[in-house]
């Protein structure tokens, strides 16, 4: 009996994991891109945040949660495309324009949702309902873990072989590296970096806008301020702990989605800790990972630099 | 880094011509950057079906109506201004302390706990002893990050935004637990009891709500200054942030360098947050700060990380938070628009370099092959 109750809890455990690690790694799998093309985006926050309102209002337009996956898509990718447009084009300093994309992606969709509702009550849109894969969720234990979920995770975790394949086994992905690791070199082999690190850019904002769907449609169908709170910084961290390989992001990834699900289940258990410490939790886990693992030295080399340099 | 140290020979006219050029457009393009985003404010506040003079209208009539306001106005530039001017300090050393919010927390933290102990302490002791509480409480939050930073090299900019969040769930345990007032009443909200009469911040300026925390910070700007262009460590720690393998083989401890700047930071940081409750709040609250280390990134931008510029961007966003209150209450415009404005001025600010590049070309001379020198 005692081990029956271990094991559902376990499952339970790990089917949340999975599910909580999907919006982390959308984001991440974007940032990848970006970052490997030579851009360090710290405004994946904001495109997250930026694709939760988007979903909201694609939900709200179409009626389906598939536009609504759609509008999330838009509103992230038309802030890589501003975020590009500042960084490669006006050549900004990165990381004060993805801070600005943070706070701007806030206050902005903040605003609109206000002055949308200015008697407070939302309207209800449709979201994400749970698709149970034939066969493989009745496979006990790992179809519970895996098949019984939103269409979101399936397509988060179809993307980590996609990413893999297209960003190391394509010449695509070939130049698209070399644009992060040695752009002049790129260059001059007839690789377009400009257009390679736009186009990085708004792949990594689509993403992330996927992100930021799961989040305000994937679970409960609602757009509230702060839904997205810090996970563009845990998949930045979970990037870096993954040394930019999907696989290995994706189980980081995995690793944060798991310690979030802990932490929700143990403030239900009345333990002898504080639930202020719980919530601390990921945040805490995230930020020990990335400071041990963060020096190895083989990030994308020129990581952060505009380009043409000076 | 524009602000490169006087040369030792006598300047010539047209480098005095160059440098005053240079000095009007570091004036101008800030006030340019607050032009072009109260545009785009206007922008959307006319997509949501609201005449834009109208809501500005409102937004000046909140600021300049009476004296309360315009006391209003220095109360909210307060905290702005003493983050600010920390945040001005670290970046001129090339470190990005995104943190200033949880060293904000952690500062108030340490404070409110000085300030709501009784010491039997005369008044101005009280009040140091906790504006010191907080520059400690917040000096050690912006240390850890610091200490990576300068000695394992370790991007400050993620570590110091996963601590805010470690922060401000800190600062919630406290408020709901071992600070909490009156736990046993079962309505307690998650707050402290106020501080004591004795450490609260006096009021300068009856009947408005300004309190000595604005000389205070008017005070600690001057001293940045000092420190900043005046004196040998402020010369390093630019230094360091112009190029901090010159200033290494220079022989300067960079590494201390970074540590020092970044815990003046979160001091400062901490001290703004102290500020607030002893002469605005008088009780920690559960998450009471709507963001203020992060408003004060964009206040230390605008300024030029220059305290004085600082001062002028801290009171321009004091005046434009009280404004947007009046204009949310009379013309139904979402506060929040100011955080827009807000990141407008960081995006315009961070490209300035280009503008002012772009435009000092002359015509002529200006082909596209030459925007990618």
């Amino acid at each position: 009996m005692e081990e029956f109750v271990w094991l559902t809890f376990l499952v339970s455990l790990l089917a949340a994991g999975v599910r909580l690690a999907t919006p982390l790694l959308f984001a991440a799998l974007g940032g990848i891109t970006n970052e490997l093309a030579g851009v360090l985006n710290i405004g994946l926050e904001g495109m997250m945040i930026g694709g939760t309102f988007g979903a909201y209002i694609g939900a709200l337009l179409s009626g389906s949660e598939w536009g609504g996956a759609l509008g999330g898509m838009l509103a992230g990718g038309l802030l890589g495309l501003l975020f590009a447009f500042l960084s490669i084009t006006w050549r900004g300093d990165q990381v004060v324009l993805g801070t600005g994309l943070n706070i701007f992606a806030l206050g902005l969709t903040s605003f609109l949702f206000r002055s949308m509702y200015k008697a407070g009550i939302t309207q209800f849109v449709p979201s994400f309902q749970v698709w149970n894969i034939p066969l493989l969720s009745d496979i006990p234990l790992i179809g519970q873990i895996f098949f019984r979920q939103v269409p979101l995770v399936y397509l988060a975790y179809l993307l980590i072989p996609i990413a893999t394949f297209l960003l190391y086994k394509t010449t695509w992905g070939l130049k698209l590296r070399c644009c992060g690791e040695h752009p002049r070199a790129a260059e001059t082999v007839g690789v377009n970096v400009i257009k390679t690190r736009y186009l990085a850019l708004c792949l990594s904002g689509m993403l992330a806008g996927l992100g930021g769907t799961f989040l305000s449609l994937g679970q409960i169908p609602a757009f509230t301020e702060g839904l997205v709170s810090g996970r563009g910084f845990i998949a930045l961290a979970a990037i870096i702990f993954g040394r930019w390989k999907p696989l290995n992001v994706a189980l980081a990834c995995l690793l944060f989605g798991v310690a979030d699900a802990l932490q929700l289940r143990l403030q239900g258990f009345g333990l002898p800790i504080r639930y202020e410490f719980l919530l601390m939790f990921p945040y805490l886990l995230t930020l020990i990972t990335f400071v041990i693992f963060v020096n190895r030295g083989d990030s994308p080399a020129a990581l952060g630099k505009p380009y043409p340099d000076q | 880094m524009e602000n490169m140290p006087s040369s030792v020979f006598s300047p010539s006219p047209a480098l005095l011509r160059a440098r005053w050029l240079n000095s009007l457009q570091i004036i101008l393009l800030p006030f340019g950057a607050v032009l072009a985003a109260l545009i785009v404010g206007a922008i959307l506040i006319a997509l949501t079906g609201v005449n834009p003079f109208f809501a500005y209208q409102k937004m000046w009539e909140g600021i300049a109506k009476s004296n309360y306001q315009v006391g209003l106005v220095l109360v909210k530039a307060t905290p702005l201004l003493i983050i600010g001017l920390g945040l001005g300090f670290v970046f001129n050393s090339g470190v990005f302390n995104i943190g200033a919010e949880g060293q904000l927390y952690m500062g108030a933290l340490l404070g409110t706990a000085i300030a709501i102990q009784d010491l039997g302490v005369p008044a101005w002791l009280h009040v140091a002893l906790s504006l010191l509480g907080g520059f400690v409480g917040g000096g050690l939050w912006g240390l850890l990050p610091g200490y990576l930073k300068a000695r394992h090299n370790i991007n400050e900019v993620i570590t110091t935004i996963l601590l805010n969040y470690i922060a401000i769930y800190i600062v919630s345990y406290f408020t709901h637990g071992p600070l909490r007032d009156n736990p046993l009443a079962e309505a307690a909200l998650p707050q402290t009891p106020q501080v004591q009469l004795s450490s609260q911040l006096p009021l300068i300026w009856p009947p408005t709500r300004l309190h000595a925390g604005f000389p205070l910070g008017l005070g600690l700007a001057l001293v940045l200054y000092l420190v900043t262009y005046r004196m040998a460590f402020g010369y390093k720690a630019r230094a360091v942030g112009s190029s901090p393998a010159a200033a290494h083989y220079a022989g300067m401890n960079t590494t201390l360098i970074m540590v020092i700047v970044m815990v003046v930071s979160g001091g400062l940081a901490g001290v703004a947050g102290t500020v607030e409750i002893l002469g605005v709040q008088h009780r920690l609250r559960d998450m009471f700060s709507p963001g203020l280390g992060y408003s004060a990134i964009a206040i230390a931008l605008m300024g030029n990380n220059h305290p004085f510029g600082i001062l002028l961007a801290a009171l321009l966003f004091g005046a434009l938070q009280v404004g947007a209150n009046n204009m949310q209450a009379l013309a139904g415009v979402p506060v929040t628009i100011v955080d827009v404005i807000q990141a407008t001025v960081i995006f315009f600010v961070a490209v300035s370099a280009m503008i002012r590049w772009r435009a000092s070309l002359p015509r002529l001379f200006r082909h596209k092959g030459e925007a990618n020198g």
